[in-house]
């Protein structure tokens, strides 16, 4: 089957900006992409878990 | 008080506005328990309610709410534990928006009210005697404890609040039974990015590793797009949660450049306008704060720094360059540095010395022109010892350049080339006037950071004294003066008396004379070429090139490429392998 393309979900944007504030010190793309990478592996995970 | 929870439901659109009724609908019947304690619900109530009162309005046309209702509350498992009861399936839920805790076996075991009567016991005869302070026997009635009262009336408790009963703890064998089932069939999780398919049920880090730059450019073009992010060079915060600067702190730090009368560090602001400390937690956050806010002011402040070393000048401090001719004229003049072919130039070689390792050095003879306006070419080669602007749109990098030699650090602009203008170093023109002549050979050597450098040279053991070319501004004519000299040049760019004295006395080119590459060659021929028995002017490019730059600068490869263009016929390459030209009138 073919993948479906990546969509970025409001959820993830949202558990990105609890990050950013809970860190409270800005970040670089690259750590924010690691942080987006293990966010996205969640939610996919948990979609398709249930 | 109340806690206000936010849960991100899962699911289509209408599983998700089931689940969400639900959960209101068993937060209010448990407004008065603790907001740890389990909220049952069966699936008959829930559907018996779904069906009378319809409370959410599908968008899809689905008539069994029973499936509906209960895919929904199992899809959001993190919300809603589902239980086997006597009656059917009863879903159970807590006020914190999570199922409740089973493993939690004791939860009582810290309260007061346990910790409060550990180690009670019911006192004899003689311990109550004790506490009522009584010593002699007293009759039974007095002694005796009260009857409980009971009521006379029962008390109908609605249903409603009925306490719930004690949370129903899984067996540990049934869930070592669960824990033992098969696993299920490993289900597909590849995604598309663009092009790329990343597949997902890997290890995190790996993932990373492999497809970080897949998801960095998606997620980057998405953060430059929302307004909750706000970005700084390479960082991105939050914007709601950064510090405003008032109107009086933008005035405060505005004031502090211009009297200091040079770029600032992004720390001293903070230090010193603001006077906050720099050893806060929250340093790093001011210090993105400050840098984003500036960036903002566009009218007042501009960016001049790097990554490392971040710099603020004010839009009405006086430039760090006063050269003779103006800035936009000597970035058209390096317009040829935009042509690869044409920008020719020292060659970068790794710098010498014992606390070098990693540096950059160029070796550079200095032209007229460059002593003249305080500039230095950068061309592709060059390029690769000079620091990278942090912002995109950012026009100028202050550099700091060292003169060991002379005791003194210069403040030196790196001003990038957009368009048909040329990437060049100004303000160096006190450095170069104070220290080196037109023909002085010299280091440039990549320091510590970045955006600092040194310049070097070998002082000659004895001063010498040539006639060098100047220009007089008050009669606004060339002429030759004694001018005493320690560093070490290159004589084919020495522009003494005794190789261009034909020049004393003349007027500079004028502007439409300037732009015409032809024209200076011409000069140049007259100047330095030896005149033939045919009568045409032939020279050497390497002699030509360093006349040429007194009112342009230009490479070798520029002058060569004009002589055999074709463009100009009177000038041809007569030697190519010693780079003999000639000039017919």
């Amino acid at each position: 089957m073919e993948p479906e393309e990546l969509r970025i979900e409001e959820t993830d944007m949202r558990e990105l900006v609890d990050r950013l504030v809970r860190v409270g010190a800005p970040q670089t793309l690259d750590a924010l992409t690691d942080w987006y990478i293990g966010i996205v592996i969640e939610r996919i995970a948990g979609e398709q878990g249930r | 008080m109340a806690v206000e929870v936010v849960i991100q439901w899962q699911g289509t659109n209408d599983q998700k506005a089931v689940a969400s009724t639900v959960y209101a609908l068993l937060t209010a019947r448990a407004r008065f328990f603790a907001d740890d304690a389990p909220i049952r619900q069966s699936l008959a109530h829930l559907l018996d309610f779904f069906e009378k009162q319809h409370p959410v309005e599908l968008q899809t046309k689905e008539k069994n709410y029973e499936a509906l209702i209960e895919k929904s509350l199992t899809l959001n498992e993190h919300v809603f534990a589902k239980e086997q009861g006597e009656n059917g399936v009863v879903f159970v839920t807590t006020k914190r928006g999570t199922p409740p805790n089973v493993d939690a076996v004791d939860l009582t075991a810290h309260s007061f009210r346990t910790r409060l009567f550990e180690g009670a016991h019911e006192p004899n005869q003689e311990e109550l005697k004790a506490i009522r302070g009584v010593a002699r026997e007293m009759p039974d009635i007095i002694m005796a404890y009260p009857e409980t009262i009971h009521p006379v009336f029962p008390v109908d408790i609605p249903d409603a609040f009925e306490p719930d009963e004690e949370p129903v703890l899984a067996d540990s064998a049934e869930r070592v039974v669960a824990e033992e089932q098969p696993e299920a069939a490993p289900v597909d999780r590849r995604v598309r990015i663009g092009n790329a398919v990343v597949d997902l049920s890997g290890d995190a880090n790996a993932i990373a590793q492999e497809h970080a730059g897949t998801f960095k450019e998606l997620l980057g073009a998405y953060l430059d797009e929302d307004f909750r992010f706000v970005r700084f060079g390479e960082q991105y915060y939050v914007e709601d949660r950064l510090e405003r600067l008032s109107k009086g702190q933008l005035r405060d730090i505005k004031d502090f450049i211009n009297e200091r009368g040079e770029p600032l560090a992004d720390e001293e602001l903070i230090s010193d306008a603001l006077r906050r400390p720099l050893q806060g937690a929250d340093y790093s956050l001011w210090r993105f704060t400050i840098n984003y806010r500036l960036g903002r002011e566009r009218k007042d402040f501009r960016f001049v720094g790097t990554a490392q070393d971040r710099r603020w000048v004010t839009t009405s401090l006086p430039p760090v360059a006063q050269s003779f001719r103006k800035p936009s004229e000597i970035a058209q003049d390096y317009r040829y540095l935009t042509d690869p072919e044409l920008a020719d130039g020292d060659p970068v070689t790794p710098a010498s010395g014992a606390d070098a390792s990693g540096r950059l050095q160029i070796r550079h003879v200095l032209t007229w022109y460059e002593s003249e306006n305080g500039v230095l070419p950068v061309t592709p080669a060059t390029q690769l010892m000079m620091p990278d602007p942090l912002l995109d749109d950012q026009p100028v990098v202050v550099l700091r350049i060292q003169d060991p030699q002379n005791y003194a650090t210069h403040t030196a602009e790196l001003r990038l080339g957009v368009g048909n203008r040329g990437t060049h170093i100004a303000g160096l023109e006190e450095l170069f006037q104070s220290t080196l002549v037109p023909g002085a050979i010299f280091s440039l050597v990549q320091g510590a950071n970045s955006n600092e450098y040194t310049i070097e040279y070998e002082r000659q053991s004895a001063a010498q004294e040539s006639r060098l070319l100047q220009w007089d501004e008050r009669r606004e004519r060339w002429f030759f003066g004694p001018v005493v000299y320690e560093c070490p040049v290159d004589s084919s760019y020495l522009l003494s008396e005794e190789r261009i004295g034909e020049l004393s006395g003349r007027k500079r080119a004028s502007d439409a004379e300037r732009k015409r590459p032809d024209y200076l060659l011409q000069q140049a021929f007259e100047l330095v070429g030896e005149r033939t028995t045919d009568g045409s002017l032939t020279a050497l490019v390497d002699d030509l090139t360093p006349v040429m730059n007194i009112d342009r600068p230009f490479s070798r490869a520029y002058v060569e490429s004009i002589v055999e263009s074709g463009q100009y016929p009177k000038f041809t390459l007569e030697d190519p392998t010693i780079g003999l030209a000639a000039y017919r009138a």
